[in-house]
């Protein structure tokens, strides 16, 4: 089941209802029976996973909180991080590493006795992984107590608004929430609403759509001009933050009608001036999670050699964080350019600095939007290797785009919804950026531009929104 | 709480009433709309449909038979109604549409009609819904869970407003020419043929096939099921399939998946699965000479 589905319009309403008719004491018994409900709905045998990893960082987690050595409670905290991330491992990188072996055996014309296997990646395994991992440290660096109810452990874990793409929520926010009874509050209603009506927007009118141009385009690299595939290298960024932003807000919007505060996962990041500002508006709960339980650790380990140590613990980072997108060379080179790039604004951060004083650029405009842009192409080339699959395709689309220009392909209906949405988004974050308080709609003190506001929306998503996914993806013929 | 509950109320009624609306005023202009795309579905629902030759399929049969050809030399009035991606669950309620009416005197076929399971583009049909009882049965028997998103307006016309106003239209009697200056295709694709599709034939996608075969030739159509000349492998499964049914009904199958005129000459294909305007005339010929050896003219 996933947020855009009939399904869970119909599944959510039912789980407000039953939630708040349970008794405030065994509300978390409702949420955890639900979550699995629908996390089950997608293949059954998932369930198994998110059980055992309950129930490995449930025995760990108290295992640590009981040990009185720290040697001890280090030992319960690698067990349970190697537990949870086996299944990761297997899921995530078996078939790779598999179909990479058999490749190169072949190679030299020698056969491998196994047969080659393939099997569904369960859905949301990274993200409750990494939950997993982020409890069982905390409980270990005593930040929180371990919890003696399995039941809010399985909860946390397998909670379904995040379940499947996050945002990776902390065990110290959301454990209290859900032990600090759940109250019916009609005030949590209607910014939860918003929140979800904005993340469909962004899924569905936006994302959904220019996701038709860029597969079109991508799907067939090599039968089209260079100015078609930069035109569909520019707006695979923003299909991607419509998409992971949207599906974000929804999961936020669901659980602040719950009653619960998630943390925001994007912030406007096209509005970054710089990478290092850009990656504390990206996927904010992974990037947070990733600085604190790695870089953080890695940079304090080599402290030792100054500014390297830092470029050293950004470049294993970020390439960790590629290989975990995926077990593909271009999520490697990912890693390694987004790794590159924040190392030399490191390196190069203070002369920036002194060159913004020097020159009085701090509020300048066009230096703003220099860097703005500039933040941006840097970020759309790296998403070039998530985007075209193979190596081979990536530098494809780097040669068609600066030796091939040509006609740009353009479909009429699907560019103006396109632009229609994209337009309306990028304003959105415009004037949230640099005028919050100006030009309200959904939050406006007048009834007749809030209400016409949502109007607008929802109509927007039910008119022009892919609603039956892949309607005109057969537009360029 | 109660004061929330309002406020959704009257959100709930604004919304239902601005869809209406609009859906209203949306309705009118659609089906006048000039559109290429949404030309061929209007007509073939029109129930003025009196064509002698009628054409049924998706785009590879779309851009590769050209009406006004056919009727310039053989006297009989023709129309492609074959539309992009279309598959058979649009071509069926079409037909019966068509034969309230009219009973024409051949139908073409498109075979990939067999092979292409494409529900996604029954969202063609949702504007008849209302109207046409073989739309409404068919979405309601396919897609039952569709009944309820019917009632809203943007859900039947969505993804439609640009195009009921856009009056661009390179259509002429339904067929749509792919020109040559556009090819899309790599030399090398002539070499070996594609891996080719091989989706899996659904027993709904087959029902309906033999349902519109039978249909039309128990009405005294003459039905040609037509094998594109695709640079691609094709499924077997679904020829045999294809076959099976062609040979129960008293159709005729005209293939040209290995036609070597067609498959040694990249000239006159856009892309690996369609002709363009110079493979349409010559497509359009080749099929004239079988009709005429039939005696159909």
């Amino acid at each position: 089941m996933v947020f855009t589905s009939l399904n869970f319009l119909l599944f959510f309403p039912a789980v407000i209802l039953l939630f708040y008719a349970t008794p405030i004491k065994f509300r978390w018994l409702t949420l955890l029976v639900a979550s699995y409900f629908f996390y089950l709905n997608i293949e059954p045998v998932f369930g198994l996973l998110t059980a055992l990893i309950t129930v490995s960082t449930y025995s760990c987690t108290r295992l640590i909180d009981k040990a009185e050595e720290d040697s001890k409670k280090r030992v319960f905290m690698y067990i349970n991080i190697a537990i949870v991330l086996l299944p990761l491992f297997f899921f995530k990188y078996f078939i790779p590493i598999n179909e990479g072996i058999f490749d190169m055996l072949e190679m030299y014309d020698m056969r491998w006795g196994l047969p080659k296997i393939s099997f569904l990646l369960p859905v949301g395994i990274s993200y409750y992984t990494f939950m997993a991992i982020g409890y069982t440290v905390d409980v270990y660096n005593e930040e929180m107590e371990a919890e003696k109810n399995i039941g809010i452990v399985a909860l946390f874990i397998a909670f379904f608004p995040l379940v499947l793409s996050g945002p990776i929520e902390r065990a110290t926010n959301m454990i209290p929430q859900f032990k600090s009874g759940m109250k019916l509050d009609p005030a949590n209603f209607s910014p939860g609403l918003k929140l979800m009506l904005w993340g469909y927007f962004m899924k569905l009118v936006v994302a959904d759509r220019t996701a038709i141009y860029v597969d079109a385009v991508y799907n067939n690299v090599a039968l089209h001009s260079g100015d078609s595939i930069l035109l569909a290298s520019t707006l695979y960024p923003i299909q991607v933050y419509a998409d992971l932003g949207g599906y974000s807000l929804i999961a936020i919007g669901v659980s602040r009608i719950l009653g619960l505060e998630v943390m925001h996962n994007f912030n406007r990041p096209f509005f970054a001036t710089s990478m290092a500002v850009f990656w504390r508006r990206w996927h904010i709960s992974l990037i947070k999670w990733l600085t604190d339980y790695l870089y953080t650790p890695l940079a304090f380990s080599f402290r030792k050699y100054g500014i390297w140590g830092i470029v050293l613990a950004l470049m294993i980072t970020f390439i960790l964080s590629g290989i975990w997108h995926g077990a593909t060379l271009g999520f490697l080179v990912w890693g390694i350019l987004q790794g590159i790039f924040l190392s030399v604004e490191a390196l190069a951060n203070k002369r920036r600095s002194k060159l913004v004083k020097r020159f009085n650029l701090k509020n300048n405009f066009i230096y703003t939007v220099f860097s703005i842009g500039f933040t941006f192409v840097l970020f759309a080339i790296s998403e070039v290797f998530i985007r075209a699959v193979t190596i081979d395709d990536s530098l494809l689309v780097f040669k068609k785009i600066l030796f091939e220009p040509g006609p740009i392909f353009l479909d009429k209906t699907t560019w103006a919804y396109s632009f229609i949405g994209i337009t309306i988004l990028l304003l959105r974050d415009f004037r949230e950026e640099y005028f919050p308080e100006k030009k309200q709609f959904f939050n406006s003190e007048n009834i007749i531009v809030r209400f016409g506001s949502y109007l607008f929306i929802a109509l927007t998503i039910l008119w022009i929104g892919v609603l039956n996914g892949g309607q005109f993806i057969y537009f360029q013929f | 709480m109660k004061s929330f509950i309002i406020k959704v109320l009257v959100f709930v009624g604004l919304f239902y009433a601005a869809d209406f609306i609009a859906g209203m005023v949306l309705g009118h202009f659609y089906i006048k709309s000039k559109n290429i795309n949404l030309l061929n579905t209007n007509y073939g629902f029109s129930g003025n449909v009196k064509d002698d030759i009628l054409i049924f399929g998706a785009s590879e049969l779309s851009h590769a038979l050209i009406p006004h050809r056919i009727t310039d030399k053989t006297g009989m009035s023709t129309y492609n109604l074959a539309c992009d991606a279309c598959s058979i669950y649009y071509q069926y309620p079409m037909l019966e549409t068509i034969l309230e009416a009219h009973v024409p005197k051949v139908i073409v076929l498109s075979s990939n009609q067999m092979n292409e399971e494409s529900l996604g583009y029954v969202t063609k049909l949702y504007p008849f819904y209302d109207t046409n009882k073989h739309v409404k049965d068919l979405v309601d028997v396919l897609l039952p869970k569709e009944y309820f998103k019917l009632a809203l307006n943007g859900y039947v016309y969505n993804s439609k407003l640009i195009r009921v106003f856009d009056r661009s239209n390179d259509n002429r009697n339904g067929y749509v020419p792919l020109h040559p200056e556009e090819i899309r295709i790599d030399p090398s694709d002539f070499e070996v043929l594609g891996v080719g599709k091989n989706n899996p034939i659904t027993a709904d996608t087959e029902n309906y096939f033999r349902k519109f075969v039978q249909k039309a030739t128990a009405k005294g159509v003459k039905v040609y099921v037509w094998v594109p000349p695709i640079l691609q492998k094709m499924n077997g499964d679904y020829r045999a399939k294809m076959t099976a049914v062609v040979e129960t009904t008293g159709a005729k199958i005209i293939d040209f998946s290995k036609d070597q005129y067609f498959l040694s000459r990249s000239a006159l294909f856009f892309d690996q699965s369609h002709l363009n305007d110079d493979g349409a005339k010559v497509m359009t010929d080749r099929v004239m000479q079988i009709l005429k050896e039939d005696g159909v003219y």
